[in-house]
C-alpha cells in the first residue's frame, strides 16, 4: 500500500477524509457556477455560448482537483472509484468536443465583426459622397475615403487577431484540463 | 498461392464478420466509417488544390508513406502490444463519443478532421495503448498532421498568434527595396508596400515567402529522415532550408515588382502566376539540394 505523506499531525485516515472533505467542496462549486450560468442559458446565441465555454475552461482547474481530491479519498472503496474514473473520462471527452464547439463560435464572431466594421466605414464613406459630412474640397473627401478604407482593414485586422486570441486561449483552457481529466480517468482505470 | 481476386475478397469480408464478433472490432469499424464518410471531403479538396499547383498534397502523400513504412517494418512488434483495459475503455470512449458528434460536425472541413483524429487516436490507443505515442512519436505526429488538408492555413494560424500582424511582409518589403536601391532602382518601403516614383506594390500573403519556408523545411525534414541523418543534421537542414527560401524571396519580390511597375500587366501574371513561381521553386529547390549535398558530404567522408 502507497502511504500518504501526513502533514500537520493527520493520521492517514483524516488526511483522506479531509481530501474528500475539499475534493467535494471544489466540484460543488463547479457544478453551483456552471449551473447558474446555465440556467440564464440563451444556447442559441453564438455570444453567450462563447463567454459559457470560456467560463467553463477557467474554472475547469476546479473540476480537475475536486475529481482528482475525491478519487483519493474514496481510493479504498474500488466501485466508487471505478465510476468516478469514468465519469471523469468522460467529462475530458466532452471538454474536448467543447473545443469543436468554441472554434465553431469563434469564427462566426469573427465573421460578425468584420461585417459590423466594413457596414460601419460603408456608412461614413456614402456620407461624405453625399456631402452629409461637409467637406468643401473634393480632393480632401476623396483622401478622406482612402484614409477611412486603410482604417477599416486595419481595424478587421486588430478585432480578428484579438478574437483569435481569445478562442486559442479558451480552446487551450478546455483542452488541456480535457487531457487532464482524461488522464485522470486513466489512473483510475488501471490500479487496482 | 492461389491468389484470386475473388479469394481476396471473400478473405476482405471473412476477416470483416470476424471484426464485428468483438466489441472492440464493433467500435473501430463504427469509428473507420466516419472515416470512409469524411475521406471523399478530404479527398476532394487535396485533389482540387494540387490540380491548382499546391503542394500540401505533396507533404500529406509523404508523411503518410512514411507511417505506412514505419508501420508495416514493425508490423511483428505491433502485433505484440496489447492495450491495457484503461486504455481500451478510453479508447472506445474516444471513438464512440467522436461518432455520435459527428453528425453535428459536418458543416465544416476542420471540424470533420477534429472528429476523425479523434476515431484515428482513439482507435491506436484501444488497439496499442498510450505506449504507441511513445514508441513512435514520429509517425504519430505524422498521423495526426495528416487529417486536415488544409496545412497552409493551419500554418497561417499558428504565425498569426505569435507573430504581430504584417511583421514579415513588413521586412519583405524592407529587404527589396534596399536591394532595388542597390542595384540604382529609386525603391521605398512604405509598411508592407514597395513604392516607385511611378507606382505601389503590395506585398501579400501569399508573397512572403512563408509557404515556401515550410515547404522547404519539411522537405529538408524528409531528406534527413530518408538519409537517416541524426536529429541535429536534419534541424541544420531544415533550418538552411528556411533561410534560404526567406532570402531567395527577396529577388522574387524584386523581379515581380519590377515587371508590374515597369514591364507591364503581362509579364507581372507571367512571373507573379503558376509558371514564375515553377520556375522560382524549381530554382531555389536546386539551390538547396546541391547545399544539402555540400554540407553531408564532409561528415561523410569523416566517417
Amino acid at each position: 500500500m502507497h502511504h500518504p505523506p501526513k502533514p500537520g499531525g493527520f493520521s492517514s485516515y483524516s488526511f483522506k477524509e479531509a481530501c474528500l472533505i475539499i475534493g467535494i467542496t471544489s466540484l460543488a462549486i463547479f457544478i453551483l457556477n456552471i449551473l447558474a450560468l446555465a440556467l440564464a442559458s440563451d444556447a442559441n446565441s453564438v455570444q453567450w455560448r462563447v463567454n459559457f465555454l470560456e467560463q467553463v475552461g477557467n474554472r475547469s482547474i476546479a473540476l480537475l482537483f475536486g475529481f482528482a481530491l475525491i478519487a483519493y479519498g474514496f481510493s479504498d472503496h474500488y466501485k466508487l472509484r471505478k465510476w468516478l474514473a469514468f465519469i471523469c473520462l468522460m467529462s475530458g471527452i466532452l471538454f474536448q468536443m467543447g473545443c469543436i464547439l468554441t472554434i465553431h463560435d469563434t469564427l462566426i464572431l469573427q465573421k460578425q465583426a468584420a461585417e459590423n466594421i466594413t457596414q460601419q466605414a460603408n456608412q461614413v464613406k456614402t456620407q461624405i459622397q453625399k456631402g452629409e459630412i461637409s467637406i468643401e474640397d473634393s480632393q480632401e473627401a476623396e483622401r478622406a475615403v482612402r484614409r477611412i478604407a486603410i482604417r477599416e482593414q486595419e481595424l478587421e485586422q486588430r478585432a480578428k487577431s484579438d478574437i483569435t486570441r481569445a478562442g486559442i486561449v479558451s480552446v487551450g483552457n478546455l483542452l488541456i484540463p480535457g487531457l487532464g481529466l482524461i488522464g485522470l480517468g486513466r489512473l483510475g482505470l488501471k490500479t487496482r | 498461392m492461389g491468389w484470386t481476386t475473388d479469394y481476396s475478397y471473400r478473405q476482405f469480408f471473412s476477416q470483416l464478420f470476424k471484426a464485428t464478433r468483438t466489441s472492440h472490432g464493433l467500435i473501430s469499424l463504427c469509428g473507420l466509417f466516419v472515416g470512409l464518410c469524411y475521406f471523399p471531403a478530404w479527398f476532394s479538396y487535396l485533389f482540387g488544390r494540387a490540380l491548382s499547383g499546391a503542394i500540401s498534397w505533396f507533404i500529406i502523400v509523404s508523411m503518410l508513406i512514411f507511417v505506412g513504412v514505419e508501420l508495416w517494418q514493425k508490423r511483428k512488434s505491433l502485433a505484440r502490444y496489447r492495450a491495457s483495459e484503461a486504455d481500451k475503455t478510453i479508447g472506445h470512449a474516444l471513438i464512440l463519443t467522436s461518432v455520435l458528434a459527428y453528425p453535428w460536425c459536418r458543416f465544416a472541413l476542420w471540424s470533420q478532421a477534429l472528429i476523425w483524429l479523434t476515431i484515428l487516436l482513439g482507435i491506436i490507443i484501444s488497439t496499442w495503448g498510450l505506449t504507441f505515442f511513445q514508441r513512435h512519436a514520429l509517425s504519430s505526429m505524422f498521423l495526426c498532421l495528416t487529417v486536415y488538408p488544409r496545412l497552409g492555413i493551419l500554418s497561417r494560424a499558428t504565425w498569426d498568434f505569435f507573430v504581430p500582424t504584417y511583421a514579415l511582409e513588413n521586412w519583405m518589403a524592407q529587404g527589396t527595396t534596399v536591394a532595388l536601391q542597390g542595384i540604382g532602382f529609386q525603391a521605398l518601403a512604405e509598411g508592407r508596400f514597395i513604392a516607385f516614383p511611378q507606382g505601389k506594390v503590395e506585398v501579400g500573403w501569399g508573397c512572403n515567402g512563408l509557404d515556401m519556408a515550410i515547404t522547404v523545411a519539411i522537405a529538408g525534414l524528409f531528406l534527413g529522415l530518408i538519409f537517416r541523418q541524426t536529429f541535429s543534421e536534419i534541424a541544420k537542414f531544415m533550418t538552411i532550408g528556411v533561410l534560404m527560401a526567406l532570402l531567395a524571396n527577396l529577388p522574387r519580390l524584386m523581379l515581380v515588382s519590377i515587371a508590374y511597375v515597369y514591364w507591364g500587366q503581362g509579364w507581372f501574371n507571367f512571373w507573379h502566376g503558376f509558371w514564375g513561381g515553377q520556375v522560382f521553386s524549381a530554382l531555389l529547390f536546386t539551390l538547396y539540394y546541391y547545399s544539402v549535398i555540400y554540407l553531408t558530404k564532409p561528415a561523410k567522408s569523416s566517417t
